[in-house]
């Protein structure tokens, strides 16, 4: 299994890197086969979500009736969209009123939680690094907005400067060392020598 | 003969692969008797270990949560990174009678994090003991994600929240759920968003690559520290590359 | 025949036989093989209801051929046994009132009474034993001394001593024990008690603040200035012909809606404008919806008088990230091959010259992920060729993003980046859309923001120093 599985990830890495023809047909062939297994995962995905809640419902374990709204509601979106289609009015009205508003509503709990978050990050650990976080954020906020008549000279200046030159800076250096993260364990997986799962 | 036209990105690319392997290999196989290698302090890992051993010791729990992000990606990374410290978890945590809980909002990462539960319990001869319902898929968009998790992360004996994968912003409102319980939270993203709300709110937050180094860490597993070395010694090329041809081009010789 | 009484159960037995009869119990001493009439002969002179004989001349030639140590006690004479541990005379009586008397002496001896102290047996009959099946051997091990010396024991109680420390033991098992399997109430740190109730005063804040502004209006905030990337954005658009197909990636999640509906709205009325057919994609799975709700709204606008549903096909969801768009770059009618009505949409004759996502005229992507755009810059945008990549992103991709506008040659060729930039874009227009209307109200909710934070900064400032001071200080270091 291990060996198929480092010559798959060979195959797709070489064809990237070395555009040979049949290398290429063949990278493509296990990438189409790779998109069909992630939608067949998505689904199954689906199916594991509702088994779980209704394990929960079956053995009425606390907030089972949450699991239960959420089976009633997958099953309702089931039938309606799978008759009415994916695009027709009905399925359109159910995500503008009913989707959108609630994760709208989860993004707005977070206008809550950061403003907490900042206001009590020097309780939780002060140092220079937090002064500058915080000092960072209020500079790129009031550099966004200005009022009419009411102007600090400057702000909005310093404020692209910090956006477009160290915040830029600090990100690519960040995502720099992520990606060398990300080819480490790549590889690591790849040789067959890290695998968490399966033994 | 096969004709081939490779761009010099092209070979730019595969040369780094190579010589990331090339390297890796070094340190695991032929430098393992000899490496001594003396890792900085993150006190996150330190405090993580603690808390692991504490709760298999106490009776409590240890939640894992490994975010959105698919394997087919460089987000999954760091869910990958996850299921490394999953790994290390579930191994510890065979012993106890409350077993780590794992939650995902994307499907692969939800049957990895399953089977490296089960493959850790297979490993340590109880088999008996591995419960398919500790990986649970609460989710599959980031928010609706989010909502599943937050009522496991403040759930009962929790003690521990352990935040490794993709998350975007909705990261804040799980770390929100774990901090009204008082309960412990690491937390590491590859998504720059997600790192500064994690800053802003975890106990122990892991900035950057120090999500990568999990396994280093907390297994002493010489693979994972080839693979550190392997990072820092690139990195220093990098440094020495991006100052070089900034040196070079403002000699106008790029 | 003369018989033998067994000395464990006081049964007679015929004296040929070894074991009783009755309780198995030996009733010779053992001994070696190749003398056995002579030890048989030992025997029924060791036995205390043997008389002694004057054998002398016979023992003497056993003596010869027996150990010295049974010769020696056969040439001992015999002596009566001594008082001080008498033998029931059971001889004379019947063999059931002699067991009978035998066992009622055995149920005299009381465990917790004092055992009687024995006279010590005479010097002259040093070694020769009384009882039991070496009686009348001499020489051996005595058992009558470790019978009859046995010494006065103390009397015990048959309480059960136990100290405190046992007692406190005994206590802390029995509590583990009655502990064991019941639901133990799990202890946690409690969070700080004051956090809910800022969590309530700042929520109320922002919706009584907010709520206001939308409501009954009241400050004014300046519009922005105009930015190079709006304006590049907006020329590249323009510059490009009438009718023709323009992929629109809609890659962000039905949270951001607030933010992304207003910022792609002003790209999408554009194209709209010119007639452009669009072509929705979308490669997370409630893209296709959203980019059907925006358009619903653009169709809303009063100044466009065109069917959508004639200029536009929504391709659905490319399933796979990365490999998936990649995949759709090199062959999207391969990748994609039904709309999501479920129709061929490669014959529609604005998409049939496509095969590859290099023939359309225009990428417009629109995500709020950084890592999203860095998807389509790194698999799409090598393959697009003369293609122009434009991007609306959120404002917190911009700045990741950003380097790839300023690069040299540019890996995407125009930008609008955070609401800011759409409000530009309606004023380069003259147009007021979502973006416009909502610009006082989230102006004045980033305001209140940066004051809560502010001021809880300095508070937390505050407790932090006086900690700090309290710790450092006599008193609060003796506490």
């Amino acid at each position: 299994m291990a060996v198929i599985a480092v010559a798959a990830g060979l195959v797709v890495l070489i064809g990237y890197f070395l555009p040979m023809p049949l290398l290429g047909e063949v990278r493509a062939l296990f990438l189409h086969w790779a998109m069909i297994l992630f939608a067949i995962a998505l689904i199954v995905g689906v199916i594991n979500l509702a088994r779980v809640h209704w394990l929960k419902v079956a053995r009425r374990q606390p907030g089972y009736i949450n699991s239960l709204a959420l089976i009633l509601a997958l099953l309702f979106l089931v039938v309606v969209v799978g008759y009415f289609g994916p695009i027709s009015p009905v399925s359109i009205w159910i995500f503008n009123y009913i989707q959108v508003p609630l994760e709208s509503s989860l993004m707005a709990l977070l206008v809550v939680v950061l403003a907490l978050g900042g206001a009590r990050l020097f309780g939780r650990h002060l140092s220079l690094f937090s002064v500058i976080f915080i000092f960072s954020a209020l500079i790129t906020l009031l550099g966004s907005v200005s009022i009419i008549g009411f102007s600090v000279p400057g702000l909005d200046e310093f404020a692209a400067w910090l956006s477009r030159v160290p915040a830029t800076a600090g990100a690519r250096g960040i995502l720099l060392g992520v990606a060398l993260g990300a080819v480490a364990t790549g590889l690591r997986i790849l040789t067959g020598s890290d695998r968490p799962y399966g033994g | 003969m096969i004709q081939m036209n490779v761009s010099s990105p092209g070979l730019i690319g595969m040369g780094f692969v190579l010589l990331f392997l090339i390297l890796m290999l070094y340190f695991w196989v032929f430098r393992k008797d000899k490496t001594t290698v003396v890792l900085r302090e993150i006190t996150a890992y330190q405090k993580l270990i603690r808390s692991i051993h504490l709760a298999v010791e106490e009776g409590h729990r240890v939640q894992i949560t490994l975010g959105h992000g698919g394997i087919s990606e460089m987000r999954g990374s760091s869910a990958l990174a996850g299921l490394v410290l999953l790994r290390r978890v579930s191994d510890v945590a065979s012993l106890s009678d409350y077993p780590p809980i794992t939650t995902s909002g994307e499907a692969t990462t939800a049957f990895l994090s399953q089977e490296t539960m089960h493959s850790a319990y297979e490993t340590m001869e109880a088999e008996r003991q591995y419960d398919p319902e500790s990986g649970l898929l609460t989710g599959l968009t980031p928010f609706s994600y989010a909502a599943g998790t937050m009522p496991i992360v403040g759930g009962d004996r929790i003690t521990t929240n352990v935040l490794l994968g993709h998350f975007g912003n909705e990261v804040g409102l799980i770390m929100d759920a774990a901090e009204r319980k008082g309960s412990l939270i690491v937390a590491g993203s590859e998504d720059l968003p997600a790192q500064a709300i994690t800053y802003a709110l975890a106990n122990e937050p892991l900035i950057g690559e120090e999500l990568y180094v999990c396994g280093a860490y907390i297994q002493e597993n010489r693979v994972h520290t080839a693979s550190l070395l392997t990072q820092d010694l690139v990195r220093w090329l990098l440094i020495l590359t991006i100052i070089g041809g900034v040196i070079l081009k403002l000699a106008g010789v790029l | 025949m003369s018989e033998i009484r067994c000395s464990m159960c006081g049964e007679p037995n015929p004296d040929d036989l070894e074991f009783c009869q009755n309780c198995q119990a030996r009733l010779k001493p053992m001994q070696s093989t190749f003398e056995s009439e002579q030890s048989d002969e030992l025997l029924q002179q060791s036995s205390p209801e043997i008389q002694g004989n004057d054998q002398n001349d016979r023992r003497g030639e056993i003596n010869q051929e027996l150990p010295s140590w049974l010769s020696e006690v056969m040439s001992e004479p015999e002596s009566p046994v001594e008082p001080g541990f008498e033998m029931p005379e059971i001889e004379q009586q019947e063999p059931d009132a002699a067991r009978a008397e035998l066992l009622d002496w055995l149920e005299s001896q009381q465990l917790d009474e004092q055992v009687q102290e024995s006279e010590e047996v005479s010097q002259g009959d040093e070694g020769l034993i009384g009882i039991g099946p070496l009686a009348g051997l001499t020489g051996v091990l005595p058992a009558e001394p470790d019978i009859s010396h046995i010494q006065k024991l103390p009397s015990q109680s048959i309480k059960l001593q136990i100290t405190e420390k046992q007692l406190a033991h005994v206590e802390t098992l029995e509590s583990v024990i009655s502990e064991e399997g019941g639901y133990h109430p799990f202890e946690r740190k409690p969070a700080p008690e004051t956090s809910s109730v800022w969590r309530i005063i700042i929520a109320v804040t922002f919706f009584l603040v907010i709520l206001a502004s939308l409501l009954f209006g009241g400050v004014e905030f300046a519009y922005p200035e105009y930015s190079t990337e709006v304006l590049t954005t907006s020329q590249l658009i323009g510059s490009i012909p009438n009718g023709v197909p323009v992929l629109v990636a809609v890659d962000y999640e039905p949270a951001l809606s607030g933010e992304m509906d207003a910022i792609l709205m002003p790209v999408l009325e554009q194209l709209v404008f010119k007639s452009s057919y669009l072509a929705l994609v979308s490669t997370i799975p409630t893209g296709p919806l959203q980019a059907e709700r925006l358009l619903s709204a653009v169709h809303q606008e009063d100044y466009f008088q065109f069917k959508v549903a004639d200029q536009y096909t929504n391709l659905g969801y490319i399933p796979g990230g990365a490999m998936g768009l990649l995949g759709f770059a090199q062959s999207p009618n391969q990748i994609v091959p039904l709309d999501l009505t479920g129709n061929y949409p490669w014959q529609n004759p604005a998409l049939q010259d496509i095969s590859s996502v290099a023939d359309f005229a225009l990428v417009v992507v629109a995500t709020e992920k950084p890592d999203t755009a860095q998807n389509w810059i790194e698999q799409v945008k090598p393959l697009l060729g003369s293609t122009p990549l434009v991007m609306a992103l959120s404002a917190q991709a911009g700045p990741v993003i950003r380097p790839y506008y300023e690069s040299s040659p540019k890996q995407v060729d125009g930008l609008v980046i955070g609401l800011s930039d759409a409000v530009t874009y309606d004023n380069m227009y003259q147009r007021t859309s979502t973006a416009t209307v909502y610009w006082d109200t989230f102006s004045l909710g980033i305001l209140l923001a940066c004051l809560l934070i502010m001021a809880g900064a300095f508070i937390s400032a505050l407790v932090w120093l006086y900690k700090g001071m309290r710790a450092a200080s006599p008193k609060g270091s003796k506490a």
